[in-house]
């Protein structure tokens, strides 16, 4: 009696259902590294300093590592547990750096002008950057060329 | 049994493959990043113009590069009052009713400008520039005006002041631009007062138009060389964009990112191409006396800062130029301004954002083209 019994065909089978499970765990991962961690603009990853176009230094707030790309540019370097401070020298002037490793940088002082505006800007997510025109100073978050406003 | 097996290794090998087909989309669109060229440039306007192109044109790269730069050497020249020489310097030194030869740039922005003062009802006004020097926000303080009647450290602008330079020599729409056989001119207003026993005719500041004219100048040079994926952003607030070039884009629309009025708070990013972008807010150049925040928009009605709730506007429109006055505008306006604005704007999209624990915007973008982050309260549009 119970050979005659007839089972129906399995459509997958359990190797199967395995392979499909493990990829669908890959895609799913994949999916939420790249669309929510990679596309995110919070978090700095780094930040760059350009002179007139010429890069001077960058962070990585990963490694917590400080990149000279300019040996030559005059410079003051202070480094503790918590923050770089960076003064770049402009013959008789400066702009005063201070890298938080947290992740934020901050122009604490300039001499470059009256107003003395970059001193109010600070980098605390990818869009920010601090912009010092008398110095041609540009420090921002990301090489990806994409507009924002205001 | 056989049949059975080589069903399900066929399924196998399908749903494989869909798997895979979509592990290399969710890698294409995340990994891309398109081969641009940005060039920056600190020499103009007193800020930094970003000009960006993602087409290939080969060899024309640096002609392109001095075309760029010469055309925003000329418009700064035109427009700056931080140059003795340029026409808004030689406009505001001359007599009342004098008449100047100018350069098609500053022709081209008196024109539009005028346009605008008289669209937005004056909110909007160049000849409030006496006004913006008094609260110490012009880049180029006029020896006209006494050091002691403007801010300092220590006191707000002389009152009298204030109230005679919001009451006279604003009229925009009174002065007269003109052509003549190639050459463009304007002639001064007629109108003087006399104050503390000096006198002053009209004195214009076109800071808030002009740098979106020369991004929108910057793209068209850009359309010269055939280069339509781009974008010429002037400063931080003015911007003309062209099409994205990226696979990844919708439709090549740029994804433009509008930093928040307020520090460390999310806020929105819009879909746009093709068009013009400013945005104008209460904390781009501002001080404190007293405990009161004092932004660099003047009300030349008033005389005085703005006090409306909006923090900041952005709007989109046919052009960067525009939209800067525009969202200059605005900000005097308030949210009522939107009603007052007429048909010739009517297809200009905008975002209001107030400030209050929250930020609270107030958009006609339609809902697939922004992003609004969940911490931004959405007002009725």
């Amino acid at each position: 009696m119970a050979n005659n019994i007839e089972t129906k065909p399995k459509i997958f089978k359990k190797a199967d259902l395995i392979i499909y499970g493990a990829l669908a765990a890959i895609i799913l991962s994949l999916f939420i590294f790249f669309v929510f961690m990679v596309s995110s603009s919070s978090a700095l990853e780094n930040v760059y300093a350009d002179v007139d176009g010429e890069e001077i230094f960058r962070y990585d707030f990963n490694a917590k590592v400080l990149i000279i790309r300019d040996d030559d540019f005059p410079k003051n370097i202070v480094e503790d547990d918590q923050t770089i401070t960076i003064i770049l020298y402009f013959e008789d002037e400066y702009n005063k750096i201070t890298i938080h490793k947290s992740g934020s940088v901050y122009m604490e002082d300039a001499n470059c002008s009256v107003s003395h505006d970059c001193t109010y800007m600070s980098i605390k997510k990818t869009s920010d950057t601090i912009i010092c025109v008398p110095h041609k100073l540009h420090i921002y978050a990301t090489k990806e060329i994409s507009p924002t406003l205001g | 049994m056989s049949k059975q097996l080589k069903t399900t290794n066929k399924s196998l090998i399908v749903v494989s493959a869909l798997m895979v087909a979509v592990l290399l989309s969710v890698f294409s669109t995340s990994c891309y990043a398109p081969s641009g060229k940005l060039m920056t440039y600190f020499d103009y306007f007193g800020t930094i113009s970003e000009i960006a192109y993602f087409d290939e044109i080969g060899s024309e790269e640096k002609a392109l590069s001095d075309a760029i730069q010469s055309a925003l050497d000329e418009i700064d020249q035109a427009i700056s009052l931080s140059i003795d020489s340029s026409d808004i310097s030689r406009f505001n030194r001359a007599p009342a009713g004098e008449r100047l030869e100018i350069s098609k740039h500053t022709f081209n922005i008196l024109t539009m400008a005028r346009s605008i003062y008289e669209k937005t009802r004056g909110a909007f006004n160049p000849a409030a520039a006496y006004l913006i020097d008094l609260w110490g926000f012009s880049p180029a303080p006029s020896p006209l005006i006494p050091a002691e009647l403007r801010r300092s450290a220590l006191s707000l602008p002389n009152k009298a002041a204030l109230d005679v330079f919001s009451s006279n020599l604003l009229s925009f729409d009174s002065i007269s631009v003109s052509q003549s056989e190639g050459k463009y001119y304007v002639t001064k207003p007629a109108d003087e007062i006399t104050f503390m026993d000096k006198t002053y005719s009209m004195m214009i500041n076109v800071g808030g138009i002009g740098k979106g004219y020369a991004a929108d100048i910057c793209n068209a040079i850009l359309a010269d060389y055939n280069v339509t994926h781009c974008y010429s952003k002037i400063g931080v607030s003015s911007l003309s964009l062209g099409s994205n070039s990226s696979p990844s884009s919708t439709n090549n629309y740029w994804k433009v990112k509008l930093n928040s009025p307020r520090d460390g708070l999310d806020y929105v990013s819009v879909l746009s191409k093709n068009e013009g972008a400013s945005t104008s807010g209460d904390y781009e150049n501002y001080f404190m006396f007293e405990g009161k925040r004092y932004c660099h928009i003047i009300n030349p009605d008033t005389g005085r800062p703005i006090e409306s709730n909006l923090a900041s506007v952005s709007v989109f429109g046919p052009s960067a130029a525009e939209c800067d006055a525009l969202s200059t505008a605005l900000m005097v306006m308030g949210e009522n301004g939107l009603s007052m604005l007429g048909p010739d704007y009517r297809d200009v999209k905008y975002i209001l954002a107030s400030v209050s624990d929250k930020i609270e915007i107030r958009t006609n973008f339609e809902r697939n083209k922004i992003d609004i982050p969940s911490s931004v309260i959405i007002k009725n549009g």
